[in-house]
């Protein structure tokens, strides 16, 4: 059996009517492989019930748990503590109004969004297999789980509520790169604004934050590259 | 279905900017870094590791006979233009980062615009005024 | 049974308000450009450009100043060349060439991945680079240091 050990853990608070935020403190036993999200629940079932948080799949798959973990993105179902130190201090995701302690209102995240984004794609796995019959081939779904790590890593963010964002702009780039009945152009001229591909400034913040293979960084970069193809 | 709409048919994402585009400022600061990558080397080599001196600073004279070289002078006058160019253009991105109105947008860009024309201005004044010391 | 709309949790009333919004830094929005927790190797170089810009930008004020003292004749460009040819001075000439190296070397890696060029390199670009640029910067100190 694990070793069992405790962490103390510096939560933000934040409730409607409350004057503003604070940092409550609580001290919770912890084993070799605890997750974040699980101490979090533990807080909520054994001392603080009104502590509200967000979670779903329990396996990194739905975006839903993302928060900040001693000042970095993390989803924290799939985040240890192990490694985190005694003191672990768990935020909200960044550049989002906080509706409640760690949630966030994640309309403000799908605004940003392009008007059309894409949820499945080609697989590039079974690319040998021959899909069963009535079925033109094999498809998964897209990789962006929609967490919201990006945009609150992203610096530019920081400073510009106006700017798309880094999710919305690789979403941009996939429908470039597989544009399932989309029209390019309109991708592009959606794309093609000083809120939108040219804000960027290569931080590749995002890419670090995303738990999901996005490289949202890269397909930025790879779409302000069409963009001044197509000015020039 | 592959795509999913993120808003109601008919409606058009809110994050629409003030409609000028600013591809055309990231081409010109590239393309005047890409120039200042050659010019700024010369004019570092030449100002620090030519001449015999501590630092490898010109004197007074050394300085007078180097920019009476028209070669030398076109260079360097290439150079302000672009040093001038490429500052504006990053304080200008700094600046907009911040997210200004659009009326602020339009003082940032004329003031910046006025402050380099000054800069080329007094920097052409400045080398004109030496090269003729010659 | 009582009407359950009148028994509204505390601060309901206040639900359609924008929640605080937490940002990177210390309070003022763009210290959260350069706010170095959790940031990642890109991240610190996009901070950097962007210090190393600002200084060159105040630099070129700077320089085209000092230049002035040129058009006061001999004497003035004389007494400065004695100032700026002092230990101090030198280590700021030293500075001057680590800025313009770090911000021309890391322009390069951004021009290019921001073109859509090797996008997916930026880290090797920008290590390799370095390794070019520290290179340079040595043998520049050596030399600016060794004149005197």
């Amino acid at each position: 059996m694990s070793a069992m050990g405790t962490r103390r853990f510096r939560v933000y608070r934040y409730k409607r009517g409350d004057p503003g935020w604070r940092f409550d403190l609580f001290v919770v036993p912890v084993r070799s492989g605890t997750t974040v999200l699980e101490a979090l629940r533990w807080i909520q079932r054994h001392l603080d019930g009104t502590l509200a948080l967000r979670h779903s799949c329990l396996h990194a798959s739905c975006g839903t748990c993302g928060v900040q973990v001693n000042g970095r993105e993390a989803l924290g179902c799939v985040t240890p503590v192990d490694d985190l130190g005694a003191t672990i201090t768990v935020e909200p995701l960044a550049n989002i109004p906080v509706l409640t302690d760690l949630v966030v209102d994640m309309r403000e995240f799908v605004d940003r969004l392009p008007d059309e984004v894409a949820t499945a794609r080609r697989s590039e796995y079974v690319v040998d297999a021959e899909p069963p019959k009535g079925i033109d081939a094999y498809e998964r779904f897209e990789d962006c789980i929609e967490c919201g790590l990006c945009l609150s890593a992203c610096p530019v963010s920081a400073t510009s509520d106006g700017y798309v964002g880094p999710a919305a702009l690789a979403a941009a780039q996939r429908l470039l790169e597989e544009p399932r009945g989309v029209d390019p152009e309109q991708i592009l001229e959606w794309a093609d604004d000083p809120l939108g591909a040219w804000r960027c400034h290569a931080a590749f913040e995002c890419t670090a934050a995303c738990p999901s293979n996005v490289r949202p960084a890269e397909r930025i970069m790879a779409l302000r590259g069409t963009l001044g193809r197509r000015a020039g | 279905m592959a795509t999913i709409r993120t808003r109601p048919e008919g409606t058009r994402s809110r994050t629409r900017s003030r409609g000028t585009r600013s591809g055309g400022s990231w081409t010109a600061t590239t393309l005047t870094g890409v120039g200042l990558l050659v010019l700024l080397a010369i004019h570092m080599v030449a100002n620090h590791f030519v001449v015999r001196s501590v630092g490898g600073l010109r004197s007074y004279r050394q300085i007078i006979e180097y920019i009476s070289d028209p070669i030398i002078f076109a260079i360097e006058a290439i150079f302000l233009l672009f040093v001038t160019s490429h500052a504006m253009l990053g304080v200008r991105g700094v600046l907009l980062d911040l997210d200004p109105s659009p009326r602020a947008r339009r003082w940032i860009d004329i003031g910046l615009v006025t402050l380099g024309l000054g800069t080329l201005a007094y920097g052409y004044f400045l080398i004109g005024t030496l090269a003729s010391r010659a | 049974m009582s009407d359950r709309r009148s028994e509204r949790p505390p601060g309901f009333e206040r639900r359609g308000e924008r929640g605080p919004v937490l940002r990177k830094g210390v309070g003022v929005p763009t210290s959260g450009w350069f706010d170095p927790r959790g940031k990642a190797l890109g991240g610190f170089a996009f901070s950097a450009n962007r210090v190393t810009g600002l200084g060159l930008v105040f630099y070129l004020y700077l320089h085209l100043g000092v230049l002035t003292l040129l058009l006061r004749g001999e004497g003035a460009w004389s007494d400065f060349l004695r100032l700026a040819t002092s230990w101090t001075f030198l280590s700021l000439d030293v500075l001057l060439v680590l800025g313009i190296l770090y911000h021309g070397l890391n322009g390069i890696r951004v021009a290019l991945v921001g073109s859509g060029i090797v996008a997916d390199r930026q880290r090797a670009l920008w290590w390799s680079l370095g390794v070019f640029g520290t290179i340079v910067l040595v043998v520049a100190a050596l030399h600016i240091f060794g004149s005197k």
